[in-house]
């Protein structure tokens, strides 16, 4: 199964750093779509078929809690699962995050393996690689 | 001690330079050094300035200001492109609001653990001419990395 992946960070760099990086990583991808907030995600995510969403937090417009939350309680987008790319660092966050729904998280700056280790433990891809 | 006194020993601007050089490092694969800031010279025009407020038990803003010449090898570093290839003006100001982003929240974890809830605002850029630069570089709360022998400035306001 190759993936069709959301990236909403504001960052262009960030954008592209975390699509190099997934390319890197060896995680069977199809398709990257992107956004700048949490509402332009969110129309992605109603236009598209998307297998999962990897959320900034700290954005304008709509933050990547307010997405996620929004998601979670969208019968339409409640099963997408939601990542967390963050420089957030507090396990007070991650924890309140996890109980509402999310499903991983990773902390910027990041590596390649951190995301083959989620993208494996979130969906369950370590057998579909190339 | 008072107590803002021992507020401001952990918030130690050594500890922020330190941050950021391992994050340059892990991220765009260069290295940077502390260096002595009354031995900066002054080596471009125009210099990108991004600041970041942290709002928990403790607020305050962090800024990096990097000359726009460096900028450009920062960013190939970061997107693994070669140096020399040309990059928008956008991503270079990206570059410099990411590099903080990431600072900002790899210092207040540095310096009050993965417990205490913070609050980041997004980053404001600026653009910094050279006669604010020496005045950025001489306050207090100022300390310089060399990149080579390129200073940057990151300042702790408290």
């Amino acid at each position: 199964m190759s993936l069709n992946i959301l990236i909403v960070d504001d960052s262009s760099i960030a954008r592209s750093v975390i699509t190099k990086t997934i390319k890197l990583s060896g995680v069977p991808c199809e398709n990257f779509l992107y956004a700048e907030n949490g509402r332009e995600g969110l129309d992605v995510l109603r236009k598209n078929c998307v297998d999962v969403a990897l959320l900034d937090i700290n954005m304008p417009v709509m933050t990547g809690i307010e997405m996620a939350d929004e998601m979670l309680s969208d019968e339409h987008l409640k099963s997408i699962p939601v990542i967390i790319i963050s420089t957030e660092g507090s396990t007070t966050v991650m924890k309140k995050l996890q109980e509402k729904g999310v499903k991983g998280f990773i902390r910027k700056p990041f590596t390649p393996e951190k995301f083959c280790h989620i993208f494996n433990e979130v969906l369950g891809t370590e057998n579909e690689k190339i | 001690m008072k107590c803002w006194e021992r507020k401001m020993k952990k918030y130690d601007i050594t500890v922020l330079s330190k941050t950021f050089c391992r994050i340059l490092e892990q991220t765009a694969f260069m290295f940077a050094e502390e260096a002595d800031k009354n031995r900066c010279s002054l080596i471009d025009n125009s210099f990108f300035c991004s600041t970041i407020s942290f709002k928990g038990p403790s607020e305050g803003n962090i800024t990096l200001c990097v000359p726009e010449g460096i900028s450009s090898e920062i960013a190939a570093n970061i997107l693994g492109i070669e140096t020399g290839q040309e990059i928008s003006g956008q991503m270079l100001e990206d570059t410099v609001k990411e590099l903080t982003n990431i600072l900002c929240g790899q210092f207040i974890t540095d310096v009050e653990g993965t417990v205490p809830v913070f609050k980041f605002s997004p980053p404001v850029m600026k653009k910094l001419q050279r006669e604010n630069w020496r005045a950025l570089l001489n306050s207090a709360n100022s300390t310089s990395v060399k990149i080579d022998e390129i200073p940057l400035i990151l300042n702790l306001e408290m």
